[in-house]
C-alpha cells in the first residue's frame, strides 16, 4: 500500500509546544545549539511505545498541551509527566499506543506532576529539516515552536507494526520524586576557590526561571573575584552565575558561556531536572566526591 | 604548549591547552590537530568544539579513557611536525557611520578626532577567527591590539541590529541576528554570517583572516539586499618558524 501523507491541525498550541528529534549534531563548532528533547528518556519511551524502532521527530509539550484535530488515521503515544489526556471525550492512558482517526480531537491538559510530555507518531512527524534536524530552534528553523493553526504532517497508518514494544511496567527515572540532584565536577572545578567548593557541597537551591535554554538554580554562593574567559558549555554544564546562583545549560543552551563551569549533570540528571518546575528545592550530591 | 585531559561527562573529553590558544598560528595548529583527531576517531566521534582554553571532544557513547589518551598523544605528536597551514583571507564590508550601531560617539564623548583615529586604526586590523559561540554564526575575532580594546557596556542593549560589528574587551564580533548584546558597536556589515538557505550556511572557519572594506550608505543598502552573497577571499598560507 503506498504511503499517504496527511496532517493534524493545531487548534490550540498549549503553553509551549515544539517539534524535536534527536537534535542537531555536528554544528556546535558554528555556534549552533544541540537542541532535541529536554527529557530524552520520556521522548525515547513515547517513540518506542508507538512502534518507532529509532526515535523520530515528536512533539515536546511543556506544562499544558495542545488540542489537535486529525485528518487521517495515525498511531500516537504520549509519555512523560502526569497529565490529563483526552481522545475525543474519553480519557486516554499514557505510555499506550492508540489510533487517532479522521475527525478525532486529542487534547493534552495541564500537567499535575512533572513539566514535559512527548507525543510521538508512528513513522514520526514529517517536518522539514534544517542543518540536518527537524528540531525547532530559531533562527536555524523559521519558528521556535508550533503556532496555532499549524498543520503537523505525518504518514497515515492503520495497522500497528508487529514489533510492538513492551508496554509492561514502566520505571521512569526522570519522573522520580527526590530532592537531590547528582552532580559531577565540571571542567573548571579546580579553578573554583575552595570556600565556594564547600558552599556548593553544603548549599541548597531552588529552581528559578527555566526554559529550553537553561534552568536557574537560585542559591547564596559567594561571588567569584575573577572573570573567566568564554568557553564551551555543553548541555548539562552548570555555571556559577555572578548573582550567587547556578545556571544549568539545557537542550537549547548557548554553545559558549562566560561563567565558571563548576559542575556537570549526566543525561539522567538532566532528564530529571527537565521535569522540575519553579520552586522545587534541591541539594547537590557529588558522585565523584 | 602542554595539554591535560578532563572528563566532564562519560561521553566527553576536554583537552585543556596551556598557555591559551591565541595567535593565528596557534589556532590553525589547534584545528590541524582537531582534523587529525576527527579522522582517527571516525565512527565513535560526534563532534569536536574548540575554544581558547582547548577543545571538547563529544563521543557517540562512552569510551575507555586509555584508548582516547593514546590517540590524543599520537595526533599531537603528528601535529608538532606540521609547519605550514592554509587559511582564507576574507574581504568583509563594514559601514562605520550608522546611527543605530555607533557607541564610539558616547565612548569618546563626541570627540570627532578621537573617533576618526580609532576608526582608521580599526580598519587596518587584520583580525582572525578564533571560535564560534553565543549565537549561531557569531564569531569571536582575535588579534585586536590592546590600544583598541574597549570595555563592555555597563548596561547591555536589548536589541543589537543584525550585522553589527562590536568590540568586547579583547574580541571583536559580528552579530548574525537581532539579539541582546553588551559589546560596543562600531558599525554594521551587510554580509550574513549565517543564512539557513545558503550553501554553505556559514563561511568563516577558525584561523581565517578578516580584511575590512569600508563602504558608504549607498553601497551598504545595495549589498543588504544581497546579504546572502559570500564575500571575496584569497587563499593564504602561514609558515611556522623555528622548531
Amino acid at each position: 500500500m503506498p504511503k499517504k501523507k496527511s496532517f493534524c491541525q493545531v487548534l490550540e498550541p498549549g503553553f509551549y509546544t515544539s517539534i524535536q528529534d534527536s537534535g542537531r549534531r555536528g554544528w556546535r563548532g558554528k555556534g549552533v545549539p544541540l537542541s532535541g528533547p529536554m527529557d530524552t528518556e520520556s521522548f525515547a519511551r513515547a517513540n518506542r511505545v508507538v512502534g518507532n524502532d529509532t526515535p523520530q521527530a515528536a512533539l515536546e509539550i511543556t506544562l499544558s498541551g495542545p488540542t489537535l484535530l486529525f485528518n487521517d488515521p495515525v498511531w500516537v503515544a504520549v509519555s512523560g509527566a502526569e497529565v490529563a489526556l483526552t481522545h475525543n471525550q474519553n480519557v486516554q492512558a499514557l505510555d499506550r499506543p492508540f489510533l487517532c482517526d479522521l475527525g478525532d480531537v486529542l487534547r493534552v491538559g495541564k500537567m499535575t506532576h512533572g513539566a514535559r510530555v512527548y507525543m510521538a507518531f508512528l513513522g514520526g512527524l514529517q517536518s522539514p529539516h534544517y542543518l540536518g534536524s527537524a528540531s525547532q530552534f530559531f533562527p536555524i528553523s523559521p519558528a521556535a515552536r508550533v503556532p496555532k493553526g499549524e498543520k503537523l504532517s505525518y504518514v497515515t497508518s492503520l495497522l500497528f507494526p508487529e514489533i510492538t514494544a513492551s508496554t509492561g511496567e514502566i520505571n521512569s527515572q526522570s519522573l522520580g520524586v527526590r530532592d537531590r540532584l547528582k552532580v559531577r565536577r565540571g571542567i573548571d572545578w579546580d579553578d573554583c576557590p575552595k570556600h565556594i567548593q564547600k558552599e556548593l557541597k553544603k548549599g541548597s537551591f531552588v529552581v528559578g526561571s527555566n526554559n529550553r535554554m537553561g534552568y536557574r538554580l537560585e542559591g547564596t554562593i559567594s561571588p567569584l573575584d575573577f572573570q573567566p574567559l568564554s568557553g564551551i558549555i555543553p548541555p548539562g554544564t552548570i555555571q556559577l552565575s555572578s548573582g550567587g546562583g547556578l545556571l544549568v545549560a539545557m537542550a537549547d543552551g548557548q554553545v559558549t558561556g562566560g561563567y565558571l563551569r563548576v559542575l556537570s549533570l549526566d543525561r539522567a540528571e538532566m532528564n530529571f531536572l527537565a521535569q522540575q518546575t519553579t520552586g522545587k528545592k534541591l541539594r547537590l550530591d557529588f558522585v565523584d566526591a | 604548549m602542554t595539554y591535560t585531559l578532563h572528563y566532564p561527562q562519560s561521553d566527553q573529553c576536554f583537552v585543556s591547552i596551556a598557555p591559551l590558544v591565541a595567535t593565528q598560528a596557534e589556532i590553525l595548529q589547534q584545528h590541524y590537530w582537531i582534523g587529525l583527531l576527527e579522522k582517527s576517531l571516525e565512527g565513535v566521534l560526534e563532534e569536536i568544539v574548540a575554544e581558547p582554553r582547548g577543545f571538547l571532544i563529544f563521543f557517540k557513547s562512552s569510551l575507555g579513557q586509555k584508548n582516547i589518551e593514546t590517540v590524543i598523544r599520537d595526533t599531537w605528536q603528528q601535529t608538532l611536525i606540521e609547519k605550514q597551514f592554509a587559511y582564507k583571507q576574507w574581504e568583509i564590508p563594514i559601514h562605520l557611520d550608522r546611527n543605530d550601531c555607533d557607541d564610539l560617539t558616547t565612548l569618546f564623548k563626541g570627540d570627532t578626532d578621537q573617533i576618526k583615529t580609532y576608526r582608521s586604526a580599526f580598519l587596518k586590523q587584520q583580525l582572525y577567527v578564533q571560535f564560534y559561540g553565543f549565537l549561531p554564526g557569531f564569531v569571536y575575532l582575535n588579534g585586536l591590539p590592546k590600544a583598541l580594546q574597549l570595555p563592555r557596556r555597563k548596561e547591555p542593549r536589548l536589541r543589537v541590529p543584525v550585522g553589527s560589528v562590536a568590540v568586547g574587551e579583547r574580541y571583536v564580533g559580528i552579530y548574525p541576528q537581532l539579539s541582546p548584546g553588551g559589546w560596543q558597536l562600531l558599525g554594521q556589515s551587510p554580509v550574513a554570517l549565517f543564512d539557513r538557505n545558503r550553501s554553505p550556511a556559514f563561511f568563516l572557519e577558525p584561523g581565517d583572516r578578516i580584511q575590512w572594506v569600508a563602504i558608504d550608505t549607498n553601497t551598504f543598502e545595495s549589498m543588504q539586499n544581497r546579504s546572502n552573497l559570500i564575500p571575496h577571499h584569497a587563499e593564504k598560507e602561514i609558515v611556522l618558524s623555528g622548531s
